[in-house]
């Protein structure tokens, strides 16, 4: 993650430097995601504990995005740019009652980074439509926490933490609105796909340990889903 | 600058943006559910159901739970150290007291149920009804420890056997051997000493093993081996009838039966109860060697009879020679005894009193016959082949031999002071006069006389023979080589015997008188009729007292012819019997000095 920090820095350095043709955008908008190898997973450890009636009252559901852009227009069609966007999500199972609480959170998190490329291709009025098109690498968190306690002892807990990485693209349209002579809106709408991941995390001894799903195959955690995000960019005179 | 710093400013605000924004769900999946009451009615039951559960090998217990409507959850069931979990309503669980060292243990029971509300601690069991019992559990599956009896003799004089007592719990009985063969068991633990009646003494082992009621196994003690002494009889002479057989009082509290007899087939049995140490019993024949068994019984039960209760020892009146010699004659001058068998060569001179060996000669056959005469040293031998050995003195140098065919049959046989042999041969006797070149002079008894079991005696001075039978009796003079016929009669004479301290007397017994008559020799006259007790015999005269030996085969007496003392002597048998010193001789070498009985 060092190293992505310092990269995104360095860009963000060349764009301030550079000034002109460079801006800076920041984005949030609602993801959707795929997850479905995660939500077996999820019912998997429901099933596990099948004495209790838990259930999975969340399934990562559509959540906000975030992220930033930094874009160099080459001319008044092209773009080019780098970005960082934090993807969240998360599923639950639960269950509660007098006597105590089952409580299982899957939490995913995500940095997603990459370049992308923006091809303004109409303009309507004050309008402007894009073409964008995004790649990168998502570097993803997975937080399993399950507890139980009964009478408010804890009976069980567990924390598990696993990373993956994998890559992604990001087509897209986008509509924007100048706000201000240097200040745009813009509306993106897109479907991000995601390829396979795989998971590592730490196990009790200290060895790295590959999640896998049912099939036997690296449990893939697929971000892939409808991206909708509205931004605001910032032009450097 | 300055924009660098807006930059890493502006990525830092919206790093911790994003980071503050992970999403947590908060949707809960909350059951509402009553809770359940504070009580609920629960039963438990174990079988077997004693108040102290006796585990000596393994043993089934069986818990019965009723729930009453709820669901079981588990049950604990510990004993010490041991815990074993159960899962079913009608759990059984097997101890085997080999996993526990002996002792009183708490069998602590716990079951559980769930507390039927569904809910979360319901359904993991961490809310629920329990019911805890505790039992007694007596647990030993130990051997018991080799035990070692021990005995005394106790107050009432019984043997009483005592051993320690089994501290196992598992205990089932004692088990008392005696030897190889069991006596009793005791299934009392605190049955600790046994009184065994029957036993009186000798050697015993006594063993008690412990009998556990794990697997029945058996623990065999060690045996105590007991040796009381049987009593041991003992003999006092109390007269020449009656023999005194005493004992020292029994240790152990018995009864007591002396047997005695020749031989078994003969024994004479007396009971004798506990307390009575000797008894008194008609003296055995002399130098008769008597069996004489002591048989120890147990006190309450005297028809028990254990073969090996006895001690045999034997008694013979009279004192052995330990010769393997056993005739004797006696030669008064010198007090010398000579014996001699007629089943070796030898021939052995004793001093008469103290009976030491002097001296022992080897003939060249084996004598027969013997004779010493009485105021001289001499003697004379008889072989089987009719070699007479004539010695001067008791040196037995040198002797004069010759021999004469044709003699068998022999019965009296006598040297004469006078230097005559005088014997009989069957109906013949025999004059042989060593003083010229042996001559002999012979003579035939009567039919009439030989028929009727004639007993024939010469005078020591060799002048007078008499025959004395049935049909009366003969005094023959021999003179000249002749013999004539001096007197006779018809009188039934059981026996006749001349007197070698004075040939002038002849002593006689009757077929049908107790008498003892004393004649005089030549004219027959009575010098003295001595009343006997009963029919007699007369055996010889003891030349150094002057004592005449009678015999009726079952009694010997003594009678002093010049007084007509009469003494009682022993028992006897139909044996011949001497008398020499006063010393009684049996053919078997036994003597008796009668010094102190007369």
């Amino acid at each position: 993650m060092k190293k992505i920090y310092s990269l995104l820095v360095f860009t963000l350095f060349c764009t301030v430097s550079y000034g002109q043709n460079f801006s800076v955008r920041y984005e949030t908008g609602m993801g959707q995601y795929n997850m479905k190898e995660i939500k077996d997973l999820q019912t998997d450890f429901k099933n596990m504990v099948s004495d209790l009636d838990v259930e999975s009252v969340v399934r990562f559901p559509s959540a906000l995005y975030y992220g930033i852009e930094a874009e160099y227009q080459f001319n008044k069609t092209n773009a080019l740019g780098v970005h960082l966007f934090y993807n969240t999500t998360a599923g639950r199972n639960h269950l509660a009652d007098y006597s105590g609480e089952y409580k299982m959170d899957l939490l995913l998190s995500s940095y997603a980074t990459g370049i992308n490329y923006r091809c303004t291709f109409s303009k309507l009025g004050k309008f402007s439509m894009s073409a964008y098109l995004g790649a990168g690498i998502r570097f993803s968190t997975l937080k399993i926490k399950e507890d139980l306690t009964i009478y408010g002892d804890t009976l069980s807990h567990s924390d598990i933490i696993a990373h993956g990485t994998n890559f992604y693209t990001l087509p897209a349209i986008e509509i924007s609105y100048p706000l201000l002579s240097k200040l745009d809106l813009n509306l993106k709408a897109g479907y991000e796909i995601d390829f396979r991941s795989k998971y590592v995390t730490i196990d009790g001894d200290g060895d790295p340990q590959i999640l896998h799903n049912d099939d036997g195959k690296f449990l893939n955690i697929d971000y892939s889903g409808f991206r909708v995000g509205l931004s605001i960019s910032y032009k450097f005179p | 600058m300055r924009k660098i710093i807006y930059a890493i400013m502006l990525f830092a605000f919206f790093q911790f943006i994003f980071t503050a924004c992970e999403y947590l769900p908060e949707a809960e999946n909350y059951i509402e559910i009553k809770k359940p009451n504070p009580t609920h009615m629960l039963d438990l039951s174990l079988i077997p159901e004693n108040d102290t559960i006796k585990i000596f090998n393994s043993t089934e217990l069986t818990f019965q739970f009723n729930t009453y409507g709820l669901e079981m959850l588990g049950a604990t069931i510990s004993i010490g150290n041991t815990t074993l979990n159960a899962y079913s309503d009608t759990s059984t669980i097997v101890i085997s007291p080999a996993g526990y060292a002996p002792g009183v243990y708490t069998l602590n029971a716990i079951f559980l149920t769930r507390s039927g509300t569904g809910s979360i601690a319901d359904k993991l069991g961490g809310e629920g009804y329990k019911i805890e019992k505790n039992y007694f559990l007596l647990i030993d599956g130990s051997d018991a420890i080799r035990i070692t009896p021990e005995y005394t003799i106790n107050s009432d004089q019984l043997f009483e056997l005592t051993w320690p007592e089994c501290q196992n719990y598992n205990f089932d009985a004692y088990i008392l051997k005696k030897g190889s063969q069991k006596i009793k068991e005791f299934t009392n633990r605190k049955a600790t000493h046994f009184v065994d009646s029957l036993y009186v003494g000798g050697s015993a082992g006594y063993e008690i093993d412990v009998r556990v009621l794990t697997n029945n196994r058996i623990s065999y003690g060690n045996t105590l081996l007991v040796n009381e002494d049987f009593p041991h009889p003992s003999f006092e002479l109390i007269s020449l009838d009656s023999l005194k057989i005493h004992w020292k009082k029994q240790n152990i509290k018995s009864n007591v039966r002396l047997a005695y007899g020749v031989g078994i087939s003969t024994y004479t049995q007396h009971f004798i109860p506990y307390g009575d140490t000797c008894s008194v019993i008609p003296l055995p024949a002399f130098g008769i060697q008597y069996i004489f068994q002591l048989t120890t019984l147990p006190y309450h039960d005297s028809n028990y009879f254990n073969t090996s209760s006895f001690v045999q020892t034997y008694y013979t009146f009279g004192t052995s020679l330990q010769m393997s010699t056993n005739r004797i004659v006696y030669n008064k001058n010198k007090n010398m005894l000579f014996s001699y068998s007629a089943s070796n060569k030898e021939v052995t001179s004793l001093d008469a009193t103290t009976k030491n060996k002097i001296k022992t000669v080897s003939l060249p056959e084996t004598p027969y016959l013997s004779s010493c005469a009485v105021n001289n040293n001499r003697i004379v031998f008889l072989s089987f082949y009719n070699n007479f050995y004539v010695f001067q003195d008791e040196n037995l140098n040198n002797p004069t031999t010759f021999n004469i065919g044709g003699l068998n049959g022999y019965g009296m046989f006598v040297l004469t002071d006078n230097n005559f042999i005088s014997m009989t041969c069957y109906d013949k006797l025999y004059m042989i006069n060593l003083n010229n070149n042996n001559e002999i002079s012979t003579i035939r008894l009567p039919e009439s006389y030989y028929n009727t079991y004639p007993r024939v005696t010469t005078s020591q001075d060799g002048k007078y023979i008499c025959a004395a039978s049935g049909a009366g009796y003969r005094l023959y003079s021999f003179g000249n080589k002749e013999f004539t016929l001096v007197s006779t009669d018809t009188r039934k004479y059981a026996s006749v015997l001349f007197n070698p301290l004075n040939p002038a007397e002849i002593a006689f017994t009757f077929l049908d008188d107790n008498l003892l008559e004393v004649r005089s020799i030549p004219d027959f006259n009575l010098i003295r009729s001595i009343q006997l007790p009963n029919k007699y015999r007369v055996e010889n005269f003891d030349t150094a007292t002057g004592l005449l030996l009678l015999n009726n085969y079952s009694k010997l007496l003594a009678v002093n012819i010049l007084t007509g003392q009469i003494h009682t002597g022993p028992n006897c048998t139909n044996d011949p019997y001497l008398l020499y010193g006063n010393n009684i001789f049996n053919p078997f070498t036994y003597y008796s000095d009668m010094t102190k009985c007369w």
